[in-house]
C-alpha cells in the first residue's frame, strides 16, 4: 500500500562515496546554478505587507500559468527548476487550471490569513450570564447551533477531499482551501461551545440536512461539488447567519455571527469566482454544472427538517405564544425567499444566469405561493 | 452525481404540504422536549477563554468515545441526539486508537492562539540589509525552495485523511485543519522569503521529493502520521534550529522561530498519537517500525542530498556544524520514538550509520 522510494541510500555506492567526500569538505555546488529567474519582489502596500499578489511575476506568477501546466507533477514549487523525468510523481488528478481556479483567489487567501480569529478568546463567553433568555428561546437557539455545528465541517471535509489531488502548480487555490478548512473547524468549534455554554446542551441531528451533506461529499468532480457547497449550501448558510445575527438572543451571539459571516462570505465568493472562471474559460462544462445543480437544488428542497424550521420560527418570534409564532413565520418566510433570491443573484454575478429559469426552486416557489411579491418583510 | 436523491423533491407535494402546514402556524415543537444533557460550560481560567477542555464534560467529552465507533457515521456532532434516518457518510477511520491523542484539543487551541500571517508579521524590510553574502543568499533560497515543497505536501497529508475520519473525533479533525494551515503557511512564508528583494527559487531536490512521496503515500493513517509528525517534522524542527542559529537579520530569525514553534506542534501530536495507538494496540509496533525504517531511509537521502547539505554548510560555515546539528536532532528523535513506545530505534534506523559516514554520531 505504501511507496518506499527507489533507492536504498546506504547500499548505494555513489551516495556513500559522496558522503565521504563531503566529510573532506568537497562540495559540488551545482545547485547554485539553478537557472531560475531572478525577479524584484517588494510589498506594494506597507500596510498589507508582502502578499501573494506581490509575488505574481513572470514564471513565479499565476497570471502566466497556462490552462494545462505540462510537466510538473511533484512537490517542486512553481518557478523552481526541476527535471521532468527525475521528479517524484505525486500523481495529481486535477491538472487543469479551470478545474480549480477562481478570480481573486490569492486575495481571498491573504484576507483569510489577516482575519484569523479565535473562538476561545474573541467571544466574551462569561458575558452570557449577564443576559436573561427565556428557556424556550435558549432551546431553539441550541437547536440552531446544533445544526450549524453539524453542517460546518462539510466545508472542511469536501475541499480537503480534493485538495491533495490538485497539482502543486495551483498553490494559491490549495492555500485558500487550507484557510477554509481552519475557518470551518473554527465555526464548528464556536457553535459547539455556544451550545454547551448555554445551559441546554446539544439537540437533534437533522437527517434531511445529512443527506445533502452526503451528496456534497460524493460530488463527481471538484467543480460540481464546489458549485453545490460554496455557491448553494454555504450561500444558504450565509443568509442564515445574517438572519441569525438579526434574531440573536444576546450581544455575545451577535458577535459570533459577525465573525463567522466574514469567513463564510469569502468562501461563497470563492465558489462564485470559480464558477465564473469556468464559464469564461471552459464554457463546454456548463451543462455538466447544470446537471449537478439540478440535483443539488433537489437536495436543498428536501432539506426541510421541522426541528430546524420551527426553531428559527421560535427564535424569530422570540417565543411560542401564538402571536410570537405568527411573527416568527413572517420573518422565516422572508428568509426562505431571501435565500433563493441571493442564490439567483450569485448565479447572475457568476455569469450563469440561464440557470435561474431552469432552477428547481422556481416550481417550488410557485407551489407554495412564496414569490417575491408575496413575501411579507418584517419591519 | 454519485449520490442521487430518491425523488425529485421540487415536484413533491408532501414537502409542500409540510412546509405549508408550518407556515400556517401548526407547529409540532416536540423537538423542544429532548436535549442530550444540559451543561453550563464556562472558562475555567478566564484569561484563557473557553477552551476545548472546558466544554468536554459529561456526554460531550471524548472519554465516552468507544474504541470502535459503531453508532454514528453521519456528521452529527458528538453527543447530539441521533434520530432515525441519518445516512452514512462513508468514514474509513472509525477506531479511536487510529487517530487519537489526548493532546489534540490543547494543540488545536495553541495553534489558533499562535497564528501568524507572513504578509505582515514577518519584518520583510529587515532583508534590505540581510547580512548575507551572495553565496549565502543563494543557499538560503535553496533551503527556502525545499521548505516550500515540504509545506505543500504536508498540507496535503492531513487533507488526504481528515475527510475520512468519523466526526466523533472532532478534536483530531480540528487539529488536522490547524496542520493544513500551518503547513500552508510554511509554503507561503518561505516562498516569499525566496522571492523577496531580488530573489528567485532554487532547484527541486529529487531526494526530498522521494521522501515527501513516501510520507504522502503512506498506506494507513497511523503510518502517515508517524512519518510526517514524528519523523519529518523532527527534522523540520532541527532545520529551524539551524536556520535560527545562522540567521543574520530579524526576518530570518523570526521565520526560524515560527517554523520551530509550528513544527513542535506536529511533533507533539505525532509522539502522543503513536504512544496512545501502541498502548491500545501494541501489536502495531512492528508494522510502524518497519514503515519508519523505510521513511528514515528516505530521510537520509534528503539530508545527504547536495541541494540540502551544501547550502546548510554554506550558511553554517562548514559541514561539521551541520553534522553536529543533525546528531542532536537524531538524539532527540530517538528519545521521542522510545517515548512513543516504538522501543530503541537506533539499532535498526539508517540514521546513525548515515551520521557515522559523515563522521558524526547520534
Amino acid at each position: 500500500m505504501s511507496y518506499y522510494g527507489s533507492t536504498d541510500y546506504l547500499a548505494n555506492s555513489d551516495f556513500v562515496l559522496r558522503m565521504k567526500d563531503l566529510r573532506k569538505g568537497h562540495l559540488d555546488l551545482g545547485w547554485m546554478k539553478a537557472g531560475t529567474e531572478q525577479i524584484e519582489v517588494n510589498a506594494e502596500s506597507k500596510r498589507r505587507g508582502l502578499t501573494l499578489l506581490d509575488c505574481n511575476q513572470s514564471s513565479y506568477g499565476y497570471d502566466t500559468l497556462p490552462e494545462i501546466p505540462r510537466g510538473p507533477r511533484g512537490a517542486a514549487p512553481r518557478g523552481a527548476a526541476y527535471d521532468v523525468n527525475e521528479q517524484a510523481d505525486l500523481s495529481p488528478e486535477l491538472n487543469r487550471k479551470s478545474d480549480v481556479w477562481a478570480y481573486k483567489v490569492a486575495s481571498f487567501y491573504e484576507e483569510a490569513m489577516s482575519r484569523q480569529w479565535d473562538a476561545t478568546t474573541y467571544i466574551p463567553w462569561s458575558d452570557l450570564d449577564k443576559y436573561e433568555r427565556p428557556q424556550e428561546v435558549e432551546i431553539a437557539f441550541a437547536q440552531l447551533c446544533t445544526f450549524f455545528t453539524e453542517v460546518e465541517m462539510i466545508a472542511t471535509d469536501l475541499p480537503a477531499k480534493w485538495m491533495w489531488r490538485m497539482n502543486n502548480q495551483f498553490h494559491e487555490v490549495k492555500h485558500f482551501i487550507a484557510s477554509q478548512a481552519i475557518d470551518e473547524a473554527r465555526h464548528a468549534e464556536v457553535f459547539r461551545k455556544r451550545v454547551l455554554a448555554g445551559g441546554v446542551g446539544l439537540m437533534q441531528a437533522l437527517p434531511q440536512a445529512e443527506h445533502s451533506l452526503k451528496a456534497i461529499l460524493d460530488g463527481d468532480s471538484y467543480s460540481e461539488a464546489s458549485a453545490f457547497m460554496h455557491l448553494l449550501a454555504e450561500g444558504n448558510v450565509l443568509t442564515m447567519f445574517r438572519f441569525s445575527e438579526y434574531i440573536s438572543p444576546t450581544p455575545v451571539d451577535k458577535r459570533i455571527f459577525q465573525l463567522v459571516m466574514q469567513d463564510e462570505a469569502r468562501h461563497v465568493s470563492y465558489g462564485m469566482q470559480h464558477l465564473k472562471w469556468i464559464i469564461d474559460h471552459s464554457p463546454e462544462r456548463k451543462e455538466q454544472l447544470h446537471l449537478a445543480l439540478d440535483e443539488a437544488e433537489t437536495f436543498s428542497i428536501s432539506q426541510f427538517d421541522s426541528a430546524l424550521f420551527e426553531a428559527m420560527i421560535v427564535l424569530a418570534g422570540k417565543g411560542t405564544k401564538p402571536d410570537q409564532i405568527k411573527r416568527g413565520i413572517e420573518v422565516v418566510g422572508t428568509l426562505q425567499v431571501k435565500q433563493i433570491e441571493e442564490y439567483f443573484g450569485r448565479l447572475r454575478r457568476a455569469g450563469f444566469e440561464d440557470r435561474i429559469a431552469r432552477s428547481k426552486f422556481q416550481p417550488l416557489l410557485a407551489m407554495i405561493g412564496l414569490g417575491k411579491q408575496d413575501a411579507q418583510r418584517p419591519s | 452525481m454519485a449520490y442521487i436523491a430518491p425523488k425529485d423533491y421540487s415536484q413533491d407535494p408532501e414537502i409542500v404540504a409540510r412546509v405549508m402546514k408550518v407556515m400556517a402556524g401548526e407547529l409540532d415543537l416536540s423537538w423542544m422536549r429532548d436535549t442530550a444533557g444540559a451543561i453550563h460550560a464556562r472558562p475555567s481560567q478566564p484569561h484563557y477563554g473557553l477552551t476545548m477542555d472546558d466544554i468536554n464534560q459529561g456526554p460531550y467529552g471524548p472519554d465516552r468515545i468507544p474504541e470502535i465507533v459503531r453508532h454514528n457515521f453521519s456528521m452529527a456532532p458528538r453527543g447530539a441526539i441521533l434520530p432515525p434516518g441519518l445516512p452514512s457518510l462513508g468514514y474509513r477511520l472509525n477506531r479511536k486508537s487510529e487517530v487519537w491523542s489526548d493532546l489534540a484539543g490543547r494543540l488545536f487551541e495553541e495553534g489558533k492562539s499562535r497564528r501568524w500571517a507572513p504578509a505582515h508579521d514577518v519584518p520583510w524590510d529587515a532583508l534590505e540589509t540581510s547580512g548575507l553574502s551572495e553565496p549565502q543568499q543563494i543557499a538560503m533560497r535553496q533551503l527556502c525552495t525545499e521548505l516550500v515543497s515540504i509545506g505543500l505536501v504536508c498540507a496535503d497529508v492531513p487533507a488526504r485523511w481528515v475527510w475520512q475520519m468519523n466526526q466523533e473525533f472532532h478534536e483530531i479533525k480540528y487539529l488536522l485543519c490547524v496542520q493544513m494551515i500551518d503547513a500552508t503557511r510554511i509554503a507561503e512564508a518561505f516562498r516569499k522569503r525566496a522571492l523577496v528583494g531580488r530573489g528567485g527559487l532554487g532547484v527541486d531536490c529529487k531526494e526530498l521529493g522521494e521522501l515527501l512521496k513516501m510520507v504522502f503515500e503512506s498506506g494507513t493513517y497511523p503510518c502517515a502520521s508517524a512519518s510526517m509528525n514524528l519523523v519529518l517534522f523532527s527534522w523540520v524542527q532541527g532545520l529551524a534550529g539551524q536556520l535560527g542559529a545562522t540567521a543574520r537579520n530579524r526576518a530570518d530569525a523570526y521565520l526560524a522561530v515560527r517554523l520551530a514553534q509550528d513544527a513542535t506542534r506536529f511533533v507533539a501530536y505525532g509522539v502522543d498519537h503513536v504512544r496512545q495507538l501502541l498502548r491500545a494496540r501494541p501489536a502495531e509496533q512492528e508494522s510502524l517500525n518497519g514503515h519508519l525504517d523505510a521513511i528514515e531511509n528516505g530521510l537520509v537521502g534528503w539530508l545527504g542530498a547536495r541541494e540540502t547539505i551544501e547550502p546548510l554548510a554554506i550558511l553554517a560555515g562548514g559541514v561539521d556544524p551541520v553534522i553536529r546539528s543533525h546528531a542532536r536532532t537524531a538524539d532527540l528523535h530517538f528519545v521521542r520514538c522510545a517515548a512513543a513506545g516504538l522501543g530503541d530505534r537506533q539499532g535498526r534506523s539508517p540514521i546513525p550509520r548515515f551520521l557515522s559516514l559523515l563522521g558524526g554520531h547520534a
